[in-house]
């Protein structure tokens, strides 16, 4: 895509710096989101996801920085726009439902200062979020996925600029929290609302957003497609947290790196020792003897995959991630061919 | 307005929503009500430290030692009386095989709120030289009861008006003892004495510790009974010195005294109540509780809750009662009691409105900005009800006449009085339930597009009206009771039930306290129930 095509920005953060307590600080060198997509922002707790979220918010100031909202700057040096002014929607990970009002009153509260009829932007909010038959009910009726989505319905009614979902499925078992990913996914696309979603749960992560920003100690280390993260993470701390990997050392020449496995292919071109990895699914593995032999250690089985840990005879220990189709047995025989082309690390 | 200007008014305004730095006119308004609230104290202080050496020995006189130990010993007194009388109570109310027990544990907590100085006039007004008790006996020649006035008198009352505090403390700590440690010392080979001894006892350690230190601080600052009964204490020799004295620094001084020994012990007794708890290890809930069944000592546990039900509740009702019928037939006159109780009504409603609007800001500034001037007013609104109220009512006597002639005499004094005293009842509960409110509620507010007041006015005021009215609902029942602040500061001629009932038994009118009285009463089973109901809701 050239620059020319790609749609505005809805949210950009600059040099964004909060010192949130004695031994933690937030830098935010740089973030931006597209208009319309949905960016996660990914990282362990504690490295400053919901901090940056209660920025944007403006319910927590910075020390530093500039944060613009749809081109508008809310905070710089030349505005300090109060949070109740931003336009901008946050379910709450608590959802923070009023408990004193009904769920339709709770929709209504935003619309104060909504121009249209007001009565059917709260029809229609009912309807999107499929709660129309409990909109007469107190939200401690509900059972956590309708409260989940008429937490989401009060922050879309006023049509926010940006929607920020702290940790939405957090309080959720796990069987919801896959369909409530689904239906979830459906309103924003349905709304178009750009949104920002805090988590701290990969899959969550890859298969909900548009694109992933992983934050590790208060610094987005990263920001690409789900895919782009998985396969091709820019630093090993990044490589490490996204998922299991395997991280070989070995000597980079050019476009290729010589290690435990041979002569790979490498994604940067590289030279002197690196760590090479690669995750377990890029590792093909077949019974009997031939190139990278090894023998199988222990398996974990998951119904719809399994993990194996394998030792190849050069003494190196491998996670392996096969279809749970052909059976493997600890202490069988094994070859292990890498597929793909491989980011490597300075080692 | 300059741009730059505006900028920087704005992110003075904003950093403030990011709840580091409260809004001035609430800042400001927490600072004016810790210098109200703390104005007594000051004030004595001030006053005291004109005092100079040679005064200060001149007045620790042998006098002023012996008044003390006599508050003291009555102290010491009261508080065995206290125990003998809570212990087996709540030992029975928890344990024994007693049909009833809900009703009961309420009855004998219920003369909890039967202020002492009613107490007092039921003594006085039925078991007096020419009680009711003599009246009745006067036909078998009796001509006079021996006196129950000085130390027994003011023994007796203040038992009966303290024993619940022992007894609601000991209570809970003993309904906490886990069943399975007694089932556990019965395997051991322990009897029932001795499981009381190792097991029972020092569960209840903490808890008689703190209700003998609340016990304690009832005595010291009581002021109605010990008057009334005319036993000589720290309270009334002060009041006699307030009387008869015109030199206000001596009195200061040992106000300050009084102060300084109620402090000391409402400190003693938060530490007490805080730590050293017996709990269960296991999380899992206690197993019911196997009843013990008495025998023969039934009839004595009964004989026991009937007593104290007739002592604190049925001998106020009946003695009130009757003295009414006297009065009515001797045609006591209805408007000054129509008066009082106007007036009554009028200083508590004052009282608990007031009390309301301030705990609000206050509560919300302390808990959610945790600005120091409200914590300040916080912790003078709890210095203040631990003040004994003749302290209180003292201090402001002699600020008043001295500083604020236009003040004294007044229902702004008056009410201000109330409110260094029980302000704190109605701060307690608005915090409590402020605390447990999820603060994301009010930032959802703010998100949605309401300032700071729209969201107070919207989330936070609606979500905390429970504690509120419960609030002011113990404001305006505790104020309706009050007697040394209404006593020495209302305005001339302004009596209320309290007033009227201490100055009818002062001078031995007692069918002209029986009205009053049976007003207070009932006006205090209402609250209790009230208190009760919406605990269990």
């Amino acid at each position: 895509m050239t620059r020319a095509q790609e749609p505005p920005v809805s949210l950009c953060l600059d040099g964004v710096d909060k010192q949130v307590n004695a031994d933690f600080r937030l830098r935010i060198t740089r973030l931006q989101v597209r208009q319309g997509e949905i960016l996660t922002l990914l990282g362990p707790s504690g490295c400053g996801k919901t901090t940056t979220l209660r920025l944007v918010a403006g319910l927590e100031m910075p020390d530093a920085g500039r944060i613009a909202v749809a081109g508008q700057e809310v905070y710089g040096a030349h505005a300090c726009v109060p949070s109740e002014k931003r336009k901008v929607g946050l379910v709450f990970q608590d959802y923070a439902l009023f408990p004193h009002l009904t769920v339709a009153d709770n929709i209504r509260f935003g619309l104060h200062q909504y121009a249209g009829d007001v009565q059917a932007r709260v029809a229609e909010m009912l309807d999107l979020t499929r709660l129309s038959h409990r909109a007469q009910r107190r939200p401690r009726e509900l059972s956590g996925g309708e409260q989940q989505r008429a937490a989401l319905a009060r922050s879309l009614a006023p049509s926010p600029r940006l929607l920020l979902l702290d940790e939405p499925f957090n309080s959720l078992d796990a069987m919801l929290r896959k369909k409530l990913r689904t239906e979830v996914r459906r309103i924003l696309r349905a709304t178009q609302v750009t949104s920002v979603l805090v988590t701290h749960d990969q899959e969550e992560a890859l298969s909900m957003s548009d694109r992933v920003a992983v934050m590790l100690e208060g610094a987005v280390r990263q920001v690409g497609s789900p895919r782009e993260l998985y396969w091709s993470p820019v630093r090993e701390d990044v490589a490490r947290f996204m998922g299991d990997a395997n991280l070989l050392p070995g000597e980079a020449t050019g476009q290729e790196a010589q290690c435990v496995l041979g002569r790979l292919p490498i994604q940067a071109a590289a030279h002197g020792a690196v760590r090479v990895m690669l995750r377990p699914e890029a590792l093909q593995i077949r019974l009997g003897e031939g190139a990278n032999p090894g023998r199988v250690q222990d398996v974990e089985y998951y119904g719809h995959a399994q993990l194996l840990r394998v030792r190849l005879d050069a003494g190196t220990e491998l996670l392996i991630r096969r279809d749970a189709l052909q059976p493997f047995l600890p202490g069988q025989r094994i070859c292990v061919q890498p597929i793909g082309v491989f980011p490597v690390y300075p080692g | 307005m300059a741009p730059l200007a505006r900028s920087v008014l704005s992110r003075w305004l904003s950093v403030r929503a990011g709840r580091q730095r409260p809004p001035l006119p609430l800042s400001l308004l927490c600072l004016a009500l810790a210098l109200a609230l703390l104005s007594p104290l000051g004030y004595l202080l001030l006053r005291a430290s004109e005092v100079d050496l040679e005064l200060a020995q001149d007045m620790w006189t042998r006098r002023t030692a012996w008044v003390l130990g006599r508050s003291l010993l009555l102290a010491a007194a009261v508080n065995a009386g206290a125990c003998l009388l809570a212990l087996p109570l709540a030992w029975i109310l928890v344990y024994a095989d007693i049909p009833g027990r809900r009703v009961w544990t309420v009855l004998v907590a219920t003369p909890l709120v039967v202020p002492s100085y009613i107490g007092a006039y039921v003594l006085i007004a039925m078991y007096g030289p020419r009680g009711l008790l003599q009246q009745w006996l006067a036909p078998w020649g009796v001509e006079r009861l021996p006196s129950l006035y000085g130390f027994p008198g003011a023994f007796i009352v203040l038992v009966l008006s303290t024993y619940p505090y022992l007894f609601l403390g000991l209570r809970s700590a003993l309904a906490q003892v886990d069943q399975s440690w007694l089932d556990a010392s019965r395997t051991l080979g322990y009897g029932l004495r001795q499981i009381f001894w190792r097991i029972l006892l020092p569960a209840m350690r903490p808890a008689l510790a703190a209700g003998s230190l609340l016990v304690s601080l009832y005595v010291l600052s009581d002021f109605g009974a010990v008057s009334l009964l005319r036993y000589t204490t720290f309270t009334r020799a002060l009041y006699v010195l307030y009387q008869s004295s015109l030199d206000r620094r001596r009195a200061a001084l040992l106000t300050l005294i009084l102060v300084g020994l109620a402090l000391l012990l409402l400190a003693l007794e938060r530490r007490v109540r805080g730590r050293h708890r017996m709990r269960r290890t296991h999380a899992s809930g206690a197993r019911a509780r196997t009843p013990i069944a008495l025998g023969r000592w039934k009839y004595a546990a009964y004989a026991l809750l009937a007593g104290v039900t007739f002592m604190g509740l049925a001998n106020p009702l009946l003695v009130s009662s009757v003295w009414l019928f006297k009065g009515i037939q001797a045609g006591e006159a209805w408007q000054p009691v129509r008066q009082a109780i106007g007036s009554s009504m009028y200083a508590s409603l004052l009282a608990a409105a007031v009390a309301a609007a301030l705990a609000v800001p206050l509560s919300y500034a302390a808990e959610r900005f945790s600005s120091g001037p409200a914590r300040v007013a916080v912790g003078a609104a709890y210095i203040g009800f631990g003040m004994p109220g003749l302290a209180v009512a003292l201090s402001l006597v002699f600020f008043g006449a001295r500083h604020a002639p236009w003040a004294y005499q007044t229902l702004f004094l008056l009410t201000t009085g109330y409110m260094v005293q029980f302000v704190a009842l109605a701060v307690g509960p608005v915090r409590a339930q402020l605390a447990q409110l999820n603060p994301r509620l009010e930032e959802a507010g703010r998100l949605l597009g309401y300032g700071l007041t729209g969201v107070l006015a919207r989330v936070t005021a609606p979500l905390l009206k429970g504690s509120l009215l419960a609030g002011a609902a113990l404001v305006y029942l505790t104020t309706m009771k009050e007697l040394p602040i209404t006593l020495l500061l209302a305005p001339t001629g302004f009596s209320t039930l309290a007033t009227r009932i201490w100055s009818a038994t002062e001078e031995a009118f007692f069918a002209r306290a029986a009205a009053p009285t049976l007003i207070l009463m009932l006006v205090s089973l209402a609250g209790i129930a009230f208190i009760f109901s919406a605990e269990e809701l």
